[in-house]
C-alpha cells in the first residue's frame, strides 16, 4: 500500500516539470519583457537600472538554467508582480483564492454527495423516481451552458422572486458567515448542477455495469437481501470508475468557475484570469495556470489513492 | 424442407442499405437530422427569413420586446435579434464543426499510431495528451488566446489544439485491441507496411466510435465557443455568433429586464446541441455491429451466458 | 403432492423461458421437464446456446433482468416440504433461504465471478452468515475448515487473500466453498471447469464427484464437455435449442443414443479406444437462432433423417421401451431410426 502511494507520488514529478516547463516556455513566446514577472513596475523605467537588474537575476543565463531558476522562484511562492496593477501576484493570490476554493469546494463536496446519491438510486433501481430524475439532469447537463444555468437562475431567484442576493461575494472579514451564506447560494448551485449531470450519468451507468457483472450473480446466489447486495458488492466496485471520472471533472470545475464567477461577479481567481487575459498581463496568467495545472496533478495522485483502496488490484498493478 | 433451408440462405442486405434503414428507423435520429437541417438551412436564408438586417441600427427601436415585427425583440441598438440568431448560426456552426472536424483528425491521426505501435511513442504521446487534460480546457484557450489574439480561426485553432486528447485516447484504446486481431497478424504476414495497415485497415474498423465521437465534440465546442464569446474573449464582438449575442447578459440589468437578449441565442445553443447528440445516439445504436438485427441480437444475448471456450 | 415422484428433489415441469429483447421476446426455453433424483449426478449437455445455462438461472430464479419462466413450473422437494419456486418473489425471504442455503450454485468464469474487492474468507462466509446464526470468529473458523477439505493450501493465510491472487483452479475451489458451505441439497455447477487446464478440469470434477457420492447431495453439472459426462454422471438430459430431446441414464444415452442430434454430438467427442482411422464427424449445418425455429423439431434442418412429418407441429418427448425418454417422431417404439433420407451425410 505504503509502496503503491510512493511509486504514483514518484510519477507526479516528471508530470510537474513537463506542465511548469510548457508554461515557462509558452510565457517566453509572449511579447511582454520576461522580466517584468520578478521585479515591481516601477523598478523598470531606468533602463541602467533595468539591464543590471537584467544580469543579477540571471536573465542573460540560457533558457534551461533561467527555468530552473524561475521554477525555485515559484517554489518558495515568489510568484512575481502583475504589470497591470503593480501588486505582488502572491497578494493577489491571497485575496482571491478563498473566494473560488469557497465556491469550488462547496461545489465539489455537494455535487459528489448528490450525485453518488442520486446515481447509485438511479442505477439500482432502473426506471424508478431516482433513474427520471437522473435522466432530465443529464439531458440538462449536456446541453445547457454552465453559464446560462446561472442567467436562469440569476433571472428568476434574485430579480423575479427577490428572494437571494445576486451573488457578489462578502468578504469574510466582520461578517458573520450566516450573513454571507445567501449569496453563496446562486453561485454554488449553478455550479452543482454543471457538475451533476454527467455525474449522475457516470455513477448510474457504472452501478448498471456492476449489477451485470458475474460475481453480483454469485453474490444473489448465496441469498443474501439485495440490501446487502447493492451495498457490498454493487456499490463499493462502482465507486473506482466515478473516483476516476472526480479526477477529470476537476479541470471542468475548474474551467466552469471561471464562467460562473463572471456570471456572479464573484471575485476569485476565475475573474482574476479573465481581467488578465484581457489586459495582457502574462505574469498572472502564467502563475495562475501552473497552480491550477499543479493542483489538478495533486489531486489525481489523491484520487489514485483512494481507488487504490477501494480496488485491491490498483495497487498491486494487475489490469482487469 | 426447402422451407427451412431458406431461412439460412435470406441474401443479406449491404452494409450502407442497413446503416440508413436502420438509422431511419431511429426516431430520435430523425428528429436531430430535421432539426440541423432545418438551423442550418436557415442560417443560410438568413436575410429571406427574417426580413430585417443583423447589423442595421436602429435606436428609435432599442430594446423592444418580442413582437411580430420582431419576433425575438431588438437589442440595445436597435437590431433585430432574430436575424442576428441567425446569422449567429452561421458563425457557431461553423466554429463548432470545423474545430471538432480537427480535433477528430488530429485525435485520430497521433491515436491510431500510438495505439497501433505502442512503446515509446504511444508513452510519449499519453504523457502530452495527460499533460493536456490537467489544464482545464478554458483556461487553456485562454493562455493559447491570450498569445494569439482574437479571430474566428485562432478560436478554430485552439479549440482543436486543447480539445483533441478525448479522440486520441479513444482511438488509441480501440487500436490496442484491434491490433492483436487475427487479420492484422494476417495482414503482417504478408508484410503490408504499417501505414497501410494502420490507415487502409484498422482505420476503417474504428471508425463508428470516431464518428460519434464527432458529434459528441461538435456540441462541447458549440457551448465551449459561447462560453468563451460571453467571456469577450472568443470571435471579434463585431461577428454575430450565439456566444456573442449571449454576451449581452453581462450586464446585470439585460439579466433582469431584457431577457429575449439572452434566452434566445441559448435556446438556439440547446435546440443544436440536443440536436447533435440525438444523431450522435442513433449513430451509435446504429453503428454498433453487434446489434444490427434481431438473429445477431439473439446470439448476442446467448452470448451473455457462454462467454468463453464453449467451442473448445 | 405435484411431484410426478415422491424420490425427487427437483421436478421442472413443462417450463417456458421468454426473454424481451428490443424487437419482442425470444423463446429460450421450450416445455422443459426434467426429474432429478435425490442424490443423482444429472449432467445437462449441449452446444452453446441451447438453453443449459438458462436452465439452470430459471431454477434458482437468477434469469436476467428480461427474462422470466413464462409458463410451467419449478418444484424443489427440500425433504420437509416441496416448493414451487417459480412462484417465490424472486428476492423475497423464502427464495432467498433456498438460495446459497439449500440450491448451491457454481459459476463458470471463477475470476469475474468473484468480487475483485473483497477477500475470499469474507466472500465464502457471506453464505454462512446469512443462511446461519454462527459468530463471527465461527464462521471463520468454518471457512478455514471449508478450505482445508477442498485442498486449498496454507488456507489460514488464503483466507485474507484476494481472487485475483489465485490461481484459476484454486479461485475454482473458492467458489466450490462457496456453493456448499451452507451445505445445501441440491448444487448446480454450470460449465465449472470450461476455463481450466485438463489436469486441473480432472481435479476439480473429481472433487465434485466425492462431494457428491461421499455427502450424498444432488448434483446438476452442466456442460458441452461429453467426455466429462461419462466420468461423472448417472442421468443425462440432451438440451436442443431450448428443448429437452433426450433423457436417460447415463449408460443409455452415451451406450445407445437415439436422436438423431445426440448420435452426432457422441460421434464428434474424440475417443481414445475407437480406431485411429476412423474420422471424427461433425454435426452438420450451425445451429439455428432461437427467433428462426417456430415451428416442427428444431433439430429437422440440419438432419439427416428430417421428413415432411418433421417441419410441423411439435414434436413430444416420448418414452421409448427401454425407459428413456427421446423427442423424435421418426424413432419407432424400439428406438431404430428409419432408412437415411438425406444422401451425402457423415452420419451413418
Amino acid at each position: 500500500m505504503i509502496s503503491y502511494i510512493i511509486r504514483r507520488i514518484g510519477t507526479l514529478i516528471p508530470m510537474i516539470f513537463g506542465v511548469t516547463a510548457i508554461i515557462f516556455f509558452a510565457s517566453r513566446l509572449s511579447p511582454v519583457d520576461p522580466i517584468n514577472s520578478l521585479i515591481p513596475p516601477d523598478a523598470t523605467t531606468n533602463p541602467e537600472n533595468l539591464a543590471q537588474l537584467r544580469e543579477s537575476l540571471g536573465f542573460n543565463d540560457n533558457l534551461f538554467v533561467q527555468y530552473f531558476h524561475w521554477l525555485q522562484h515559484m517554489a518558495t511562492g515568489d510568484f512575481g508582480y502583475s504589470i497591470q496593477t503593480g501588486l505582488k501576484i502572491s497578494d493577489i493570490l491571497a485575496q482571491r483564492l478563498p473566494a473560488t476554493l469557497e465556491l469550488v469546494l462547496s461545489a465539489l463536496i455537494l455535487s459528489t454527495i448528490l450525485a453518488l446519491t442520486i446515481g447509485l438510486f438511479a442505477g439500482a433501481h432502473r426506471g424508478g423516481f431516482a433513474d427520471k430524475v437522473s435522466r432530465v439532469l443529464s439531458v440538462i447537463g449536456i446541453a445547457v451552458p454552465d453559464f446560462f444555468i446561472g442567467l436562469a437562475l440569476l433571472n428568476f431567484f434574485a430579480y423575479r422572486l427577490q428572494w437571494l442576493p445576486t451573488g457578489q461575494r462578502l468578504s469574510p472579514e466582520n461578517i458573520t458567515f450566516p450573513d454571507r451564506l445567501p449569496h453563496l447560494i446562486l453561485p454554488v448551485a449553478t455550479l452543482t448542477i454543471a457538475m451533476l449531470a454527467v455525474l449522475i450519468l457516470y455513477t448510474r451507468n457504472s452501478v448498471q455495469d456492476t449489477l451485470n457483472k458475474d460475481f453480483v450473480k454469485t453474490a444473489r446466489s448465496k441469498g443474501i437481501s439485495e440490501k446487502q447486495v447493492l451495498w457490498s458488492h454493487v456499490f463499493r466496485n462502482s465507486l473506482g470508475p466515478v473516483m476516476v471520472l472526480l479526477a477529470f471533472r476537476l479541470p471542468l470545475l475548474i474551467g466552469g468557475s471561471v464562467l460562473i464567477e463572471s456570471v456572479f461577479v464573484w471575485p476569485g481567481i476565475g475573474t482574476t484570469i479573465v481581467s488578465a487575459v484581457t489586459t495582457s498581463d502574462f505574469p498572472v496568467i502564467m502563475v495562475i495556470s501552473m497552480l491550477i495545472a499543479v493542483a489538478i496533478l495533486v489531486a489525481s495522485v489523491l484520487v489514485d489513492i483512494v481507488k487504490s483502496i477501494l480496488d485491491p488490484r490498483v495497487r498491486l498493478g494487475v489490469s482487469s | 424442407m426447402m422451407s427451412k433451408k431458406s431461412q439460412y440462405q435470406k441474401r443479406e442486405p449491404s452494409t450502407l442499405q442497413l446503416f440508413f434503414r436502420s438509422f431511419f428507423q431511429h426516431r430520435l435520429g430523425i428528429l436531430g437530422l430535421s432539426i440541423i437541417a432545418l438551423m442550418i438551412l436557415s442560417a443560410i436564408f438568413a436575410v429571406q427569413i427574417s426580413g430585417h438586417d443583423p447589423v442595421k441600427f436602429d435606436p428609435m427601436a432599442s430594446r423592444l420586446s418580442p413582437s411580430w415585427s420582431h419576433i425575438m425583440g431588438t437589442d440595445q441598438l436597435g437590431r433585430d435579434v432574430f436575424s442576428r440568431v441567425l446569422f449567429g448560426a452561421r458563425a457557431s456552426i461553423y466554429v463548432g464543426v470545423i474545430s471538432s472536424l480537427l480535433a477528430t483528425i488530429i485525435g485520430t491521426f497521433f491515436g491510431s499510431i500510438a495505439g497501433y505501435l505502442g512503446g515509446k511513442f504511444d508513452t510519449l504521446m499519453m504523457r502530452i495528451s495527460e499533460i493536456f487534460m490537467t489544464f482545464p480546457q478554458l483556461i487553456l484557450v485562454l493562455i493559447i488566446g491570450s498569445l494569439l489574439g482574437k479571430g474566428i480561426n485562432n478560436v478554430i485553432f485552439i479549440f482543436a489544439v486543447s480539445g483533441w486528447m478525448t479522440t486520441f485516447r479513444l482511438v488509441r484504446g480501440e487500436f490496442f485491441s484491434l491490433r492483436e486481431e487475427a487479420f492484422v497478424e494476417a495482414d503482417r504476414a504478408f508484410g503490408f507496411s504499417k501505414k497501410r495497415i494502420i490507415f487502409r485497415h484498422l482505420l476503417p474498423n474504428t471508425l463508428s466510435p470516431i464518428v460519434v465521437a464527432f458529434t459528441t465534440n461538435t456540441a462541447i465546442y458549440i457551448i465551449a465557443e459561447a462560453g468563451l464569446s460571453f467571456l469577450g474573449l472568443g470571435v471579434s464582438m463585431t461577428t454575430p455568433t450565439w456566444g456573442n449575442l449571449l454576451a449581452a447578459a453581462r450586464e446585470p440589468s439585460v439579466v433582469d429586464q431584457y431577457w429575449w437578449l439572452w434566452v434566445f441565442p441559448a435556446l438556439s445553443i440547446m435546440i443544436f446541441v440536443f440536436a447533435v447528440n440525438y444523431i450522435g445516439d442513433a449513430l451509435r445504436d446504429v453503428l454498433d455491429p453487434r446489434q444490427r438485427t434481431l438473429v445477431a441480437k439473439a446470439s448476442r444475448l446467448l452470448n451473455l451466458f457462454k462467454k468463453k471456450g464453449a467451442q473448445s | 403432492m405435484n411431484l410426478k415422484s415422491p424420490d425427487s428433489i427437483l421436478e421442472l415441469h413443462d417450463v417456458n423461458v421468454k426473454f424481451d429483447v428490443q424487437d419482442g421476446s425470444l423463446h429460450i426455453l421450450r416445455d422443459v421437464s426434467l426429474t432429478v433424483p435425490r442424490g443423482s449426478f444429472l449432467c445437462i449437455v449441449g452446444e452453446s446456446g441451447c438453453g443449459k445455462s438458462v436452465t439452470a438461472q430459471s431454477i434458482i430464479q437468477l434469469l436476467p433482468d428480461n427474462g422470466g419462466v413464462s409458463s410451467g413450473n419449478v418444484y424443489f422437494n427440500s425433504g420437509s416440504e416441496v416448493v414451487e419456486v417459480n412462484t417465490l418473489e424472486k428476492f423475497g425471504k423464502q427464495m432467498r433461504s433456498i438460495r446459497g442455503g439449500k440450491i448451491g450454485m457454481i459459476f463458470q468464469d471463477n475470476l469475474s465471478s468473484l468480487n475483485p474487492a473483497h477477500k475470499v474468507g469474507r466472500q465464502v462466509g457471506e453464505s454462512l452468515s446469512q443462511h446461519t446464526d454462527l459468530s463471527k470468529k465461527e464462521i471463520k473458523e468454518r471457512v478455514i475448515e471449508m478450505f482445508k477439505k477442498l485442498g486449498i493450501p496454507d488456507p489460514v493465510r488464503r483466507y485474507d487473500a484476494y481472487p485475483h491472487e489465485f490461481s484459476g483452479g484454486m479461485r475454482q475451489r473458492v467458489m466450490i466453498a462457496i456453493a456448499t458451505i451452507c451445505e445445501p441439497d441440491l448444487v448446480i455447477a454450470d460449465e465449472p471447469t470450461t476455463a481450466l487446464d485438463v489436469t486441473i478440469q480432472a481435479q476439480i470434477m473429481t472433487l465434485l464427484k466425492e462431494l457428491q457420492s461421499a455427502e450424498g447431495k444432488t448434483f446438476i453439472l452442466i456442460t458441452h464437455n461429453m467426455a466429462l459426462v461419462s466420468e461423472v454422471a448417472d442421468h443425462v438430459a440432451v438440451m436442443y435449442l431450448g428443448r429437452i430431446v433426450e433423457y436417460g441414464r447415463v449408460d443409455q444415452v452415451l451406450k445407445s443414443p437415439k436422436h438423431p442430434y445426440t448420435r452426432a454430438l457422441l460421434e464428434s467427442v474424440p475417443s481414445l479406444t475407437s480406431d485411429i482411422a476412423v474420422e471424427l464427424s461433425t454435426v452438420q449445418g450451425q445451429t439455428p437462432s432461437p427467433a428462426d425455429v417456430t415451428n416442427g423439431c428444431e433439430f429437422a434442418g440440419r438432419c439427416p433423417y428430417v421428413a415432411d412429418k418433421c417441419l410441423t407441429g411439435i414434436i413430444p418427448l416420448r418414452t421409448l421401451s427401454d425407459g428413456h425418454d427421446v423427442r423424435c417422431i421418426q424413432l419407432d417404439d424400439a428406438g431404430n431410426l428409419p432408412q437415411m433420407s438425406r444422401a451425402g451425410s457423415n452420419v451413418e
